[in-house]
């Protein structure tokens, strides 16, 4: 015969805290009743043989390994970002023509029009071309005097020796060295500015790589 | 109480920087989590490359300890979690040949027995430890895993619950269908002994 109540009080038994269990154990029911009482000795020898596991001690192994590859493996928050700034940086220097000058007191940024920096560089470029233009013209009435001397000089000799005494030719050959002197001196001239113009496309894309490299360099610090 | 708030203070100097709190508190917990580890896999290799993935995943969401729950807790679901996985991964861990007769379906149950029992005899585990072992591996996942806790873990059937994602009532439900199935079990070996 089985009693009815075993499998219940079983149940509150084996879920119970040991409190319920102290108490559960004081039932007058499980004194009178064999077949609760012989259950439960048998669970309970469940129990007791699921403890007797004996506890293996952890083999040697570092711990600290995973502390210092976690802490070296994981990047800092704001160095995660640093690529995705540079991208938005470089984004506004091309879009927006962002202008970054570093004056050694300071960083100036300026947006869509000409740095002031470059602008006084290129005035200065512009006032050294003009000097230069002014000395080239001293130069040049210089030549123009020694020219006219050689060319009197040489007129002399070609008159000498074709003997050409008349007025009406001597007034030709004058003006015919004067247009060729003057077509000199104008070529001279036109070389000059072309060779001038030619130096000041130069520094001008020199002195836009280099605003650019002083950009990307106050970036990349 | 007080070695719950001691696993927090160790935390909190772990995420502040500090490894020497951080090897204190692994070295609180390392015992419980090796041989829950060793009961799983039944190998002391497995066991140690399963813990030292146990406690890469404590580390890593060592953050999001909100301190709710005691740590041992929060650990266990870490250790569960990494077990499911490491089953997952690889089928050769021996309980996997029992066919389970739990009320619902185990999130491993659904893996094929394929792998051929691994007798204990040939690991180095003592003959007490080889016997409990044998006998657990014939519990299903399910039953193995509140067994796990209750007994060898100490948590009560609440933190099961948490652990586990069942009501509390579901836990000791299993808790009770397992004794009682191991009850036939030894039953069953002592008969032919
Ligand atoms: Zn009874």
């Amino acid at each position: 015969m089985t009693c009815p109540k075993t499998d219940s009080f079983l149940f509150q038994y084996f879920t119970g805290d040991s409190a319920t269990r102290a108490k559960l154990l004081k039932e007058p029911h499980l004194l009178t009743c064999s077949d609760c009482s012989e259950k439960l000795s048998e669970l309970l020898a469940n129990e007791s043989y699921l403890s007797s596991w004996e506890d293996v001690s952890v083999p040697s192994w570092n711990s600290k390994k995973i502390f210092d590859n976690g802490n070296s493996g994981v990047p800092n928050f704001w160095f995660q970002w640093i690529p995705t700034a540079a991208c938005l940086v470089m984004l506004c220097v091309f879009a927006f023509n962002l202008q970054i000058t570093d004056y050694g007191t300071g960083l100036n940024i300026s947006f869509g029009k000409k740095n002031l920096e470059m602008e006084s560089f290129i005035r200065d470029v512009r006032r050294v071309q003009e000097l230069q233009l002014v000395e080239f013209n001293a130069a040049l009435a210089e030549v123009e005097l020694i020219q006219t001397q050689n060319n009197a000089r040489l007129l002399q000799t070609v008159l000498e020796q074709t003997q050409l005494y008349s007025a009406q030719n001597f007034d030709r050959v004058v003006r015919l060295f004067d247009a060729q002197r003057i077509q000199d001196l104008e070529d001279m001239r036109q070389e000059y500015q072309q060779l001038v113009d030619s130096d000041y496309k130069t520094l001008r894309s020199l002195q836009q790589l280099a605003s650019f490299v002083s950009v990307s360099n106050g970036i990349i610090q | 109480m007080q070695s719950h708030n001691d696993d927090k203070d160790l935390i909190r100097a772990a995420l502040a920087g500090k490894s020497a709190s951080w090897q204190k508190l692994v070295r609180r917990h390392e015992r419980r989590v090796y041989n829950h580890c060793l009961r799983l896999t039944g190998s002391d290799a497995d066991a140690l490359d399963l813990m030292q993935e146990v406690f890469l995943g404590v580390y890593r969401s060592l953050h999001t300890f909100r301190g709710d729950s005691k740590f041992s807790t929060w650990l266990f679901r870490i250790v569960h979690n990494k077990s499911v996985d490491a089953i997952r991964r690889r089928r050769s861990y021996r309980f996997l040949e029992n066919s389970p007769d739990d009320e619902s379906a185990s999130e491993i149950d659904q893996f094929p027995d394929e792998e051929a029992v691994e007798p204990y005899a040939a690991l180095s585990l003592t003959q007490t430890n080889a016997r409990v072992l044998r006998h657990l591996d014939r519990l299903s996942y399910e039953q193995r895993l509140i067994v796990e806790m209750k007994v060898y873990q100490g948590m009560t059937f609440e933190e099961i619950g948490q652990v586990v994602r069942v009501s509390e009532n579901t836990a000791k439900t299993r808790y009770y269908s397992a004794l009682k199935k191991l009850k036939n079990l030894l039953e069953a070996s002592n008969d032919m002994s």
